[in-house]
């Protein structure tokens, strides 16, 4: 491997992530308030929304312990090193020589963990409660997230996730297999879980009662919350990154030329753009579920998941 | 074994697969329209298997079975489910004598059952299509556990229904369908006893002012 | 196209029923039907006898001696039937239990179900038999729940969904058959016809072709009431109105063994008789077993009456399930026999539930005087079904029980022993039940004097028939039940 792409791929691959991430929320804000014929925030909102937050002093409660402080810090670098894990626009990964897919999952239970650790930390009631559903939401989604991944992997016979999208490209009827078809469906309803989103939470709510994700962060303030902030965004993207290298990856970049990776990020940006149209799509046509249902659509994930793994093991 | 043929064989898998996930829908849902709806969609796939299947088997009979099967599993059985639930104003949720996560993953156990079970005959059968009968067991035994573990009428009317569909959704993959004049003789059959059906429930609900069939208990020894 | 016209007499019967208001005269629009349908089915099994089989329409239908004993069961209780439904439904109707407009409803769905179920008989394709069975429970549920209450709503949902679903998995054997056969007989439209199947059926692949038997056993074997699948009959069979559950017990029951004999006949060429005949057996067994208490301490009479073709059916399975000669020539016997008695008995039944307007036992006292011919029928009923010498259902269970104990196999010899004993036991229930009823004095009871002319009629004539079969096997049918015996045994 050469000096560019050691140096210029992860670059390029955390800006691309870092960059985008905002963009993303903003994208699917706009296109939700167009749908609700209303005109919405501009697309790039969340970037002066983060800028603001930034510049802005943090206040942190007396009794919260280091834990508080480290919390923003903690998941905001688990994520990136997520993106340097992660094919966004070639099938070379930067850090491939550790990387796996056992790590990705890990990494994203870390930044959960300290999230879910800080919301109990300053001891608010509205936080506690925010974690206690966060874990709940996470003990059934973790277990799908593994197993559709791990589908993937035995189909492919790798669990790095650089080999997972070259094989996929290489070898285009793998795709073709009903098993990766059912750990495509678990992971889809894994992301809208992971990222928050309608119908298992709704990131517009502050409603004590409903609110999963908003109750937890909701003691940070500042560049705090600008970072979990931005680290929320990018995880959804991150989580979309996945599905499409892994399930749809045509036109990825497979050397480092340039007009390849023009094309590449391209398609990404299509691809990309896609989901978060169907994610829109979903949250308008569904209302947000009743806390003691969301284990409901969860299991369902779950059991398509086991279903993938069992049925490429059985029928192969 | 030529390419296009993995590939139209994969391509039915996945829509067996889709049409598998549509059941779990009904099992894992709580509400009474999904339901339905998932119900109009596995009918959907299922004719749409049966339009592949006469496209690449050059079988003309099959046409005329997915024609009847879009027009009343999609349409009209669909459309007479909706009518019923909104002449009796149901409430919308489907109610269970066993809670929805568990369901779930006796469904998935009676799924796993359904692929370890036909392994046996998969082995000395076609290579193409391997899901398909795994899945049209699966979906059989999936509508019969709705039909045991619900307490309202119209879901044991779908539980039914997915049973008959499971059924002949094996016919189509395993023989490429029963003969024509038996096939339209089931289709009928389909279609009366799903409007006995939705009748009683209606009777049902206007003489015990409800229909959960937990309630119909008194012939009893 | 002679079948074929077996058929449309009870389909044009039932569409002129439809139109006809009055009941005085779609009584008779009735009764003629059914009685044109009762000798056309004789001429017809005349014919069918001499040739031996008949076949029509390239195939579709098919007569042998099976289907003959079978239509002639439903022809000759449906013509009974006919005639005592113009009684029993002329007095409800007096009585007020509903409209005459919906009585024509009832004709109309009266001779559909005579129309399924001969046409059950009379195919020769599988797949069409599945689904004129099917249609057995469509035409029927709303007999079942005819009286719009609520124990009859819950009996009709009952009846339709359990069966709906029993016949749904009988279908999976239907399809696993046409699968099997598929590959032997490649052909598209013949892989269905039992006739074509039979032929080839030990080229069948052996491993669907148990697979396929066993769903067709379960599934026919709910509509014929073989416990564990039974739950439905005794509802359904007490609240139909008496001449509906007449034909429930002593033909539908027929007709779905009727379908299940059809491919035991076929599993046994393919993978022996070993293996249908014990699975008939077991369930039979199971069916007399599950019966006996029911019928004991039971408190409704038809419900008793409903337990106890349970039990028959049960034997019926058993006598197939033995397979020999004595067997099966005395499951067809028991068949025919049961079917004549057992409808007898509702309609008694039902005449003393006209009169009592109550189905509960304690209830009714000294039926005998109040209603003397049908007291004294219900009599001879009650000793002819329980099997009590000289009826002919004691030479039908007789031979079936010496056929299970000569046959020398544990398991059948095991089987007879406490099937004999379950005999017995019935015996006590039947006459301590049904005694209380006919005998004894109360009051206050109702004014005496029969309530209607037809079902004395109607159940004169299946009286003729229990005492002319209990005196001697007509020649015919000696020679239609070992002609029976020769198919089952494929010879």
């Amino acid at each position: 491997m050469d000096v560019a792409s050691k140096i210029v791929l992860p670059l390029l691959q955390l800006i691309v992530i870092v960059g985008l991430a905002p963009l993303v929320k903003g994208f699917i804000n706009k296109i939700e308030a167009r749908f609700q014929n209303r005109r919405g925030p501009s697309i790039f909102q969340p970037y002066y929304n983060l800028i603001k937050l930034l510049r802005k002093d943090a206040v942190v409660s007396e009794t919260a312990s280091w834990i508080f402080r480290a919390t923003p810090y903690v998941t905001f670098i688990s994520i990136l090193i997520i993106a340097l894990l992660v094919p966004v626009l070639s099938s070379t990964v930067p850090a491939n020589f550790t990387g796996d897919v056992i790590l990705i999952i890990y990494l994203f239970a870390l930044g959960r963990f300290f999230l879910a650790l800080s919301s109990l930390d300053t001891g608010s009631a509205f936080g506690g409660m925010g974690g206690m559903r966060e874990m709940m939401v996470s003990t059934m989604a973790e277990p799908a997230l593994m197993l559709s991944v791990f589908t993937v992997s035995l189909a492919t016979g790798s669990t790095n996730l650089g080999n997972i999208t070259s094989t996929m490209v290489d070898q285009s009827t793998i795709l073709l297999n009903p098993s990766l078809f059912l750990a495509f469906a678990a992971l889809a309803i894994v992301i809208i879980a992971e990222a928050g989103r309608i119908p298992v939470d709704n990131p517009f709510t502050h409603l004590e009662l409903t609110m999963i994700h908003e109750g937890m962060i909701l003691e940070f303030s500042g560049r705090y919350l600008a970072l979990i902030e931005w680290a929320s965004s990018m995880k959804l993207l991150l989580l979309l990154t996945i599905l499409v290298n892994t399930f749809l990856p045509w036109g990825i970049a497979s050397d480092m030329t340039f007009p390849a990776m023009l094309i590449s990020f391209a398609l990404y940006v299509v691809k990309i753009g896609f989901f978060a149209f169907l994610i829109v799509i979903l949250e308008m046509s569904f209302a947000k579920l009743r806390i003691f249902r969301v284990p409901n659509l969860l299991g369902t994930a779950l059991v398509l998941s086991i279903l993938a793994i069992i049925s490429l093991y059985v029928v192969g | 074994m030529t390419h296009q043929i993995i590939v139209n064989s994969r391509t039915i898998d996945i829509l067996a697969v889709l049409m598998l996930m549509s059941t779990i829908v009904l099992i894992g849902s709580s509400r009474l329209r999904v339901c339905i709806w998932a119900y109009a969609l596995r009918s959907f796939v299922l004719a749409l298997v049966s339009g592949l299947i006469a496209y690449f088997s050059g079988i003309h009979h099959i046409y005329v079975a997915t024609g009847v099967s879009i027009a009343l599993k999609v349409i009209v059985i669909p459309g007479f489910l909706f009518y019923i639930i909104n002449k009796i104003k149901i409430k919308e949720d489907v109610e269970s004598f066993i809670n929805y996560t568990l369901s779930l993953f006796i469904a998935c156990g009676l799924i796993l059952i359904a692929y370890y079970s036909t392994q046996s005959i998969l082995t000395f059968e076609n290579v193409f299509m391997r899901h398909c009968l795994p899945v049209s067991l699966a979906i059989t035994l999936l509508g019969f556990f709705v039909m045991i573990s619900r307490k309202k009428a119209i879901t044991q009317i779908l539980g039914l229904l997915a049973m008959e569909d499971g059924l002949f959704f094996a016919a189509l993959s395993t023989s490429y369908g029963m003969p024509l004049v038996v096939e339209l003789g089931v289709f009928f059959d389909i279609l009366v006893s799903v409007i006995i059906m939705g009748i009683y429930v209606y009777r049902i609900k206007e003489t015990f002012d409800t229909i959960d069939t937990d309630t119909l208990r008194e012939l009893r020894e | 196209m002679l079948i074929f016209w077996l058929l449309i007499i009870p389909l044009v019967t039932a569409g002129i029923c439809v139109f006809i208001p009055k009941h005085s005269i779609s009584k008779y629009v009735s009764i003629a039907g059914s009685f044109i349908t009762f000798v056309y089915n004789i001429v017809l099994n005349c014919i069918a006898y001499k040739y031996h089989t008949l076949q029509g329409f390239d195939g579709f239908f098919y007569l042998d001696s099976l289907s003959i004993l079978s239509t002639q069961i439903v022809s000759l209780v449906g013509f009974a039937a006919a005639l005592y439904s113009s009684g029993y439904m002329e007095a409800e109707l007096h009585d007020g239990e509903f409209s005459e407009k919906k009585l024509r409803w009832y004709y109309f769905l009266f001779h559909m179900f005579i129309f399924t179920m001969l046409s059950v008989c009379v195919c020769n394709n599988l797949g069409i038999m599945w689904v004129a069975m099917e249609a057995t429970t469509l035409a029927t549920t709303f007999l079942v729940g005819f009286y719009n209450k609520k124990p009859h709503h819950e009996a009709a949902w009952k009846y339709i969904i359990i069966c709906t679903v029993g016949i749904t998995l009988a279908l999976f054997g239907v399809i696993l058959t046409y699968h099997s056969a598929k590959g032997t007989l490649g052909g598209i439209g013949y892989a269905l016809n039992w006739s074509e199947l039979l032929k080839e059926a030990d080229r069948f692949e052996p491993h669907l072709i148990r697979l396929a038997f066993l769903f067709i056993l379960v599934g026919y074997g709910t509509k014929a009431g073989l416990a564990p699948m039974h739950t439905w009959l005794p509802d359904a069979h007490s609240q139909a109105p008496s001449p509906i559950s007449a034909l429930f017990s002593g033909v539908l029951l027929n007709c779905s063994m009727y379908g299940i004999i059809r491919y035991h006949i076929l599993a046994s060429k393919c993978v022996g008789a070993e293996y249908s005949g014990t699975l008939l057996m077991i369930f039979g067994f199971i069916s007399i077993l599950v019966s006996v208490p029911f019928i004991i301490v039971q408190k409704d009479f038809k419900r008793l009456l409903a337990f106890s073709s349970i039990e028959h059916i049960g034997i019926i399975a058993l006598g197939f399930g033995f397979g020999g000669m004595y067997g099966v020539y005395g499951a067809g016997l028991h068949a025919f026999s049961h079917a004549i008695v057992k409808s007898l008995l509702f309609f008694c039944a039902g005449n003393v539930f006209l009169k009592y307007k109550t189905r509960e036992i304690d209830n009714i006292k000294g039926a005998i005087k109040i209603i003397p011919v049908t007291g004294v029928m219900f009599l001879i009923g009650i000793f002819a079904i329980t099997g009590t010498p000289p009826f002919n259902i004691f030479l039908s269970e007789f031979l079936i029980l010496a056929d299970g104990f000569s046959s020398g196999r544990p398991l059948a010899i095991i089987f007879c022993s406490l099937v004999t004993i379950a005999l017995v036991l019935i015996f006590v229930g039947f006459v301590y039940n049904m005694f209380k009823m006919i005998f004894g004095f109360s009051e206050p009871n109702p004014e005496k004097g029969e309530v209607s002319k037809f079902t004395i009629v109607a159940m004169g004539f299946l009286l003729f028939f229990v005492l002319v079969v209990s005196i001697y096997v007509p020649p015919f049918l000696n020679k239609i039940l070992q002609d029976i015996y020769n198919i089952v045994r494929n010879v």
